[in-house]
Formats: C-alpha cells, structure tokens, sequence
C-alpha cells in the first residue's frame, strides 16, 4: 500500500473555488464549517457572559435574541449539516471503492448555496434592525414581519433557503453514490457502517429538508408580500409542524453520521470485526423510519398534535439506539482496545450521548415534557446530544481521518487536552442546565432571577473551558500541517477501503481495489474472511 | 427484488406503516399527509431502483473544474437576496445565473463531442 505517482488535481485559486473532484468539495464544506464553528462559538461566548450575572450587563436584550438565534442558526445550518454531509462527500466513494461522488458538478452547486447562505445570514448583523433574533426556529408569529420587523430577519430566511437547499442537494448526491456507483462486490450487505449510517442520513435529508425550504419561503412570502399564509388561526401550528418535520430529522442528520464514525472508530481501535453488522444496518433502518415520525413531540405542549402516538413513536426510538449501543459494546467486549485520540473521543461520544438519551426519556413523555417545556433543561438536553454526537463524533472523525486527508499525523498529546477539556466543558456547561431548567428557569432569556446564579456561572466557566479546548485543537491543526508528521497509507490498521488508497487520496481515489467480501475488506485482507460476528 | 430497493421499500414500508396509523389516530392532515409524502417518495425511489434496467456504468466525465455551478450557485443566492435589498441585485443574479447556465451547457456540449 504504497503512495502511486499520479498527478492530483490541480490546486491553484480556480480549482479552491470550483474543482469538482469530491475530496476538495468536502474540504472547502469543512472549511465552511470550520469557519461558521468559530463563528458560532464566539456567539455564544458572548451570550454565556452576559448570563454571568442576573440582569443586563453586555448586550441589549434585542441584541441577545440576535445571538443566540445566530448561534443556533449557525450550528445547525452551517457546522453541523454541512460537516457531516463533507464526512459523507469525501469517504463514502472512498468505502465504496467508487471514483467519484454522483452528480459532482450539483455537490459544488449546494456547496456555493450552502456558503451563500451562511454569509447571507450573517449579512443581518450589519443591517438596521440587526440579524434574525426569532430562533432557529422562527416559529410564527414571531417571526413575522409585524413582531420581527426588517431586514435581518428577512436575510435569516433567505439564508436558510439557500443552506437547506444546498444541503438537500448533497445529500442527494451521496445517496445516489451509495445507491449506483458501488465497486464490483461492494454488495449492500457490505457496505461499511460509516457508509450506511450516510445512506439512511441521506434518505431523511431528502424527504425532509424540501419542506423546511418551503415553509421558508411561504414564511418569506408572508414577510414581504403579505401572504397571509400563517396568518390564520391554524398558521402558527401548521409553521410548526413544517418546521419540525425538518427540525426534529436533522437531529438525526446530524447524529447518523457521526455515530458511522464512531462505529468504525471502535471496530478498529478494538482490533475486531464490527459486532452485530447485520442487526446494525437493520435498526439503522427502523431508527430513520422513526425519526421521521416523531416531529410533533416538540409540540407536545400545543396541544394541537396528537401527544398519544408521538410519544409512542419517540419512545419505541428506545429500542433501535439500544442495539447500536449493543453493536458498539459488543465489538469493545474482550477486545484489546487501543487508546489513541479518535478512540477517546468515541468513548467520550459514547457517555455523553448516554446523558442525552437519558434526560430526552423526560422529554418523549408529554406529562414530564410540560414541567420541563421552554426550559432550560431542553437546551441542556439538546446540546448533550448535539454536542455529545456531533462535536465529539466530529473529532473522532477528524483525528481518525486526518492522516488519510493530509498524509499527517495530528499531535496525539494536543488531542489529549483538548478531550479532557470538552469533557470537563460539556458537563460543566450542560449539566448545570439540566438542573436549571427542572427548577424552572425558561431558555432564551438574558436575565433570571438570582437564586439561578452559580449555576449560570457554573455553565459559563464551562463553555469557556470548551472554547480553550477548540484553541487547542486549532493550535493542533496549525502546528501539524506546518511540521507535518508523516503518516503512512494505513496508519491504524483500517478496515475499509479508505485505507488501501494512498494518503491523501488520487483524484480518483484508486489504481486497484482488493476483492470485497464483506464489509470489512481489509481486514479480510490480512487476516482472511472470517466467519461475521 | 434487489437488496438496493428492498433496502429502501422496507425503509418506504415502515414509514407508511407508521402514517397509517397516524390516520387512523388523529383528525389532522397535515402531520400524516407529511409521513405519507415521505413514505411515498421512498416507496418510488425503490420501485426506481428495481425497475431501472442494469446496464454498464457510462465512462463518467466530469472536467476537473467546472465554473458554471459556482457562477450559478452565487446568482440564485444573490436574486433570492434581491428579496431583501431590491430589484437590481435580482437582475444582477438573474445575469449571473445566466452566464453560469451557458458555462454548464458549453461543459455537457463539450463532454457530449468528446463521447461521440
């Protein structure tokens, strides 16, 4: 597995700004994310130090909607979709021994919307009225032209037109490359776990997302022509319900991918066959299919939804995790497990979304849901799975692929600190919040009353505990891509095909492949086809 | 059946599954007729993938860099901005739409030459 003289693509401005090969379109969408992460972070450094203290110090409360809304809006829209789709753009061709992604030319197109996007959306902050500052919900009426007046919220909508739009059209992308451009053997029944995880990510992407892009841009036809189409009695319910068919998937969106990375993580830090491949791909399956039928839990306390089967649904979500968490205990059982970093952020992914799983058991039952409603336990449940999955799944994957992306090495001692510091952060940050919002303290406010006080402290400390672990991981990249430490083509003993290919990868990925006989080829390749699980 | 479209009718099946029930429980429309789009959007895919003929994959090609997506990404973003700062940025994204279309259109013709 020796790195083959071809030449790559070009790499001048034109090919950073419109290459179509989908190795540097994921990288240009990680560099979006990367850039918007940033963003977002400083967002909500702002909005934990004003809740420093009761009262208002820093911000103006109007200028504290704008942040807060604009770090939701960031995460979701342009960190956590886009990194997970750029996950899907650049390895699933890789897994699937495919050349290309599908369709290379629509993935850079939703690349330029999902840009667009974002800068439209950040736009707002230089208009008068400031930057949308409804939610990342912007439920109606609030967001409404007569509640929310101006540009900036007008901006907000547009940019989530463009990102979401963009986003779908990846993910179609990915899905049409899982489905057609599989390597001769690469059966549906061998298709890497990261792989699948991508597929059925893709499948709720596309029939979700297209609705959220519609109920946009009724929402921005109400704002600017006065439509009237929320304006009814019913506009308000009817907005959430479009807004959650997209809000509650895009969980998923971004927790499938992620929970991909983990999976392989563990198989090959286990030195072990992925356990349960089967029973995996078939909950994976039913998981999608449920997620996509639990939206209006998140309207429990309308009480316009039907409570009785959206509770069922997200409760039987139960019984599809449990056999992930399964598959992934059970490949670690008896294993002689390597601690490198990517396995330390699994096990950490592992525990946190433990937490998140746990504390969303109060919020899938609609008695507790209505004490706990609007608070600040939502937002603490929310960020352990969000958090949780996404940014420790992130960095799994990133110090797991960064030698195949880059032929280096990311400091493995910088990576360690920067754990432990998103460790200590999350649960300093979250936690807190959890209790805060059992206790009665709603979300989305820039004062409280001061008996919520060190625990608000305690919640800020820990967010810029995370913010000095995100300097460390940026201080990691710089120093390991400026005196680079050369990795070779399969530094951790891989399993899938990624690894057969030199590091980083030729323009079209690979001069041979090995023969594909399950879904781990190679380590059938070293250690012959044994018999699965 | 091939393991693709089973994979995506049995994803189809359950979705519906799952919206029938929903009719069956609630007076409203809206939150099945939604499951229900999705369920038929995956039941179609599926029926897409079975029916579709097996054939050898064409010889793709794709230029390694390609303009016109760009030029027509960032002109769909600017004429939907033109919502918010005014007519002339629509017509200026309108152009730049264009200009993207005709770059793509030049790139499939010469693609479409060289196969032929």
């Amino acid at each position: 597995m020796t790195t083959t003289a071809i030449p790559r693509a070009d790499r001048g401005p034109l090919a950073w700004v419109a290459s179509t090969d989908h190795k540097s379109i994921a990288l240009r969408l990680w560099a979006v994310a990367t850039i918007f992460l940033v963003a977002a972070g400083a967002l909500i450094l702002l909005v934990r130090t004003e809740l420093l203290q009761p009262g208002i110090q820093i911000v103006s409360q109007d200028r504290f909607n704008q942040l807060f809304t604009m770090h939701g809006s960031t995460m979701i829209f342009l960190v956590a979709t886009p990194a997970a789709l750029a996950l899907g753009v650049y390895f699933v061709p890789l897994q699937i021994g495919a050349a290309d992604v599908a369709a290379p030319r629509l993935a850079l197109f939703g690349l330029w919307l999902i840009t667009s996007g974002g800068v439209t959306m950040f736009m707002g902050f230089a208009t008068d009225h400031g930057a949308g500052k409804a939610g990342w919900t912007g439920y109606y009426p609030l967001s409404g032209a007569q509640k929310t007046p101006g540009a900036g919220q007008d901006l907000w909508t547009i940019g989530v037109i463009l990102a979401v739009g963009g986003a779908a059209l990846i993910a179609g992308c990915i899905l049409v490359t899982i489905l057609k451009l599989r390597a001769p053997g690469m059966t549906m029944l061998r298709i890497p776990v990261f792989s699948w995880t991508m597929l059925v990510t893709c499948l709720l992407a596309v029939t979700s997302f297209p609705v959220l892009v519609v109920a946009m841009a009724l929402l921005l036809i109400d704002r600017k022509l006065g439509g009237g189409i929320y304006d009814t009695s019913a506009g308000p319910v009817i907005y959430q319900y479009l807004f959650w068919f997209y809000g509650h998937p895009i969980v998923y969106v971004i927790f499938f991918p992620f929970a991909g990375v983990i999976a392989e993580v563990v198989a090959v830090f286990s030195g072990k066959r992925f356990f349960g491949y089967h029973a995996f791909v078939f909950a994976l399956l039913a998981f999608t299919a449920l997620s996509g039928t639990v939206f209006a839990h998140h309207m429990f306390a309308t009480g316009q939804s039907t409570n009785q089967f959206f509770a069922l649904t997200t409760s039987l979500l139960i019984i599809p995790a449990g056999i992930e968490y399964f598959d992934l205990m059970g490949t670690m059982w008896r294993a002689k497990i390597r601690f490198t970093v990517p396995m330390g952020f699994a096990l950490a992914f592992v525990l946190q979304f433990l937490v998140g799983g746990l504390s969303g058991v109060f919020l899938s039952a609609p008695v507790l849901d209505y004490h706990v409603h609007d608070s600040y336990f939502v937002v603490g449940h929310f960020h352990y799975i969000a958090f949780g999955s996404i940014l420790f799944g992130l960095f799994a994957a990133i110090h797991y692929w960064f030698p195949k992306v880059t032929g280096t090495y990311l400091r493995e001692r910088l990576g360690w600190i920067q754990l432990l510091l998103f460790v200590a952060g999350t649960n300093l940050t979250f936690f807190p919040m959890l209790i805060l919002g059992y206790r009665g303290m709603p979300r989305r406010v820039a004062d409280y009353a001061p008996e919520f006080q060190t625990l608000n402290d305690v919640a800020t400390a820990g967010a810029f505990v995370m913010g000095i672990g995100v300097v460390f991981f940026l201080v990691n990249l710089a120093l390991s891509l400026l005196r680079p430490l050369p990795a070779p083509d399969d530094p951790w003993q891989g399993h899938t095909l990624e690894w057969y290919t030199s590091s980083p990868p030729l323009r079209h990925n690979f001069t041979s492949l090995p023969p594909i006989r399950s879904y781990a080829p190679l380590l059938d390749l070293r250690h012959g086809t044994e018999a699965e699980e | 059946m091939t393991i693709p479209a089973a994979a995506i009718l049995a994803w189809g099946l359950l979705l519906g599954a799952l919206a029938v029930v929903l009719w069956l429980w609630t007076p409203d429309r809206l939150p099945p007729s939604l499951i229900s789009g999705a369920a038929f959007a995956a039941l179609l895919l599926a029926a897409y993938l079975q029916l579709r003929k097996p054939r050898e994959p064409p010889v793709r090609m794709v230029t390694d860099i390609s303009v016109g997506p760009v030029l027509l990404g960032l002109g769909v973003a600017a004429m939907l901005n033109g919502i918010a700062f005014g007519l002339w940025l629509v017509l200026a994204g309108a152009g730049l739409s264009g200009l993207g279309a005709i770059v793509l259109a030049g790139e499939l013709l010469a693609v479409r030459r060289a196969r032929t």
